[in-house]
């Protein structure tokens, strides 16, 4: 924890880039915060920041949370790259291991969302190309459909069924060892 | 991304009772999840964890859109890859059944498994190899094919796969590997290799050896093919490439187990009688080209570990 906050003043000093929401809502973050999205750093290689970055498919309420998991990771990514120099190979690895145990925890509190607040999520890490966020919103959904049911699996993510009755009794009886 | 107004998530081809009955659902009073594409939804599947091979085969009856994606070859492949190996189903134990003679039973190592026992309907049988997403099996019916002679088998994907996680459906090899004791200088080893490519087996390559060879799964370790003499004793390689038989004599320690260590290295570890260690050979070719052991490592146990037991599983 006491290592972050080195993170983010270093972080601080970096040039500010403004993201505006689809409500039309604007949030000043730094530009290693930002360019977690590849999406935006692309944007900002190409110059096309000024004025700041509209986000038309994100709102202010998933942006505000896909920002404050950038700013984590951002400062984690940030605080490992600063203690590789200046501490032993023991310290290192011990640090290293509490950053990873902090976003970890970090993560997992993340997560604690309802389900359609979690697929705004997974529509924004797509959009703005967020790679760690999309694999961490996906495989909380993933997790979610292990053990369950077709008929729980449709109830949960409110899918429609469009197998007739006679190509699901197929596709049972062809894989009946499946749900037994 | 217009998903977000697009009414069924997961969003499938149901347009018009779906879009009707997403407006206004009567029994839900959260908010419903926005709509997905498909590569999003494909995103998902691809991280359904590997242990238990039902819930893909669950999540294939949700729609047709997820069917659609979890019977593709693409998808699948893109599975392997990302889990890094197959789901495991299960082992074949080579065991003689109760009067029955040998008839392996499946133990499956997941809840739902599609392999049942008996595993195979042909009577008396025995599991050689796995490898590569199949199994050799030798059945004993005709038996006369192989009297008198100790074997084992080898099965490996013909193709030059990289990480053999789709290289199933493909051409393979099978080698089988034989000892006898006609030679007047003890017992004679043999390997014969089919190809599926061309549906032939190759002349018999034999050389003199010192033991006879274990009916045991093969090992295969870059491109040549380890196989046990005589519960260990010794070592039959067969080069792949080179098409060779040589015998190489493992270090002089009891019950070790022959296995890839270091990078493609042959190797061999065994328990320490007394002391509970594991050791570990590592063979070092020389530069007259043949090779030495070399005691690599030993590593301390806790006195939880049993001993190594009997390996008939495969």
């Amino acid at each position: 924890m006491a290592s972050a906050g080195s993170g983010d003043e270093k972080a601080a000093a970096a040039a500010m880039i403004t993201l505006i929401s689809s409500d039309n809502e604007k949030f000043e973050v730094t530009e290693a915060t930002a360019t977690l999205s590849q999406t935006i750093r692309h944007m900002i290689e190409d110059g096309c920041t000024d004025g700041g970055v509209p986000l038309p498919n994100v709102t202010s309420k998933i942006l505000a949370r896909v920002i404050e998991y950038c700013k984590k990771h951002a400062t984690a990514a940030a605080g490992e790259e600063g203690s590789s120099s200046s501490f032993s190979d023991a310290a290192f690895l011990e640090v290293d291991r509490a950053f990873l145990e902090e976003l970890e925890e970090f993560d997992d509190a993340f997560l604690e969302v309802d389900r359609a607040t979690l697929f705004d999520l997974i529509l924004a890490a797509n959009y703005l190309d967020i790679k760690g966020l999309l694999n961490l919103t996906c495989q909380k959904v993933a997790d979610s459909v292990k053990g369950k049911t077709p008929e729980q699996i449709r109830e949960m993510y409110n899918i429609v069924n469009d197998l007739t009755p006679e190509e699901e009794a197929e596709i049972r009886r062809e894989t009946q060892w499946a749900f037994e | 991304m217009s998903g977000l107004a697009t009414p069924p998530p997961f969003s499938n081809s149901a347009s018009t009772g779906g879009a009707t009955s997403y407006i206004a659902p009567p029994h839900r009073r959260p908010r419903s999840p926005p709509a997905l594409l498909p590569e999003l939804v494909e995103e998902i599947l691809l991280r359904v964890p590997p242990d238990e091979p039902a819930h893909l085969f669950r999540a294939a009856l949700v729609c047709k859109p997820w069917r659609r994606i979890l019977s593709d070859r693409g998808f699948l492949y893109r599975y392997r890859t990302f889990h890094r190996k197959l789901p495991l189903l299960g082992y074949l134990h080579n065991l003689y059944a109760n009067g029955k003679g040998p008839i392996p039973p499946f133990v499956p190592t997941s809840a739902a498994t599609p392999l049942s026992a008996p595993v195979l309907d042909c009577g008396m049988w025995w599991a050689l190899d796995c490898r590569h997403g199949r199994v050799l099996i030798h059945t004993f019916n005709p038996q006369y094919l192989i009297a008198h002679s100790y074997y084992a088998g080898a099965v490996l994907c013909a193709t030059d796969d990289y990480d053999h996680l789709d290289c199933h459906c493909g051409p393979f090899l099978v080698l089988f590997v034989g000892t006898n004791e006609e030679a007047d200088d003890g017992p004679l080893a043999w390997v014969s290799m089919y190809s599926s490519k061309t549906g032939v087996w190759s002349a018999p390559i034999d050389i003199d050896v010192d033991y006879y060879i274990e009916s045991k799964p093969s090992l295969l370790i870059k491109d040549a093919l380890y196989f046990t003499l005589e519960h260990g004793i010794s070592i039959l390689k067969y080069d792949l490439g080179k098409q060779v038989l040589t015998e190489i004599e493992p270090p002089r320690v009891f019950g070790s187990i022959a296995m890839e260590v270091e990078d493609g290295a042959l190797g061999f570890v065994c328990v320490g009688e007394l002391d509970n260690c594991i050791y570990k050979w590592l063979w070092q070719p020389t530069a007259s080209g043949t090779g030495r052991w070399a005691q690599h490592m030993v590593m301390e146990l806790e006195t939880l570990l049993p001993r190594p037991a009997p390996t008939h599983i495969i």
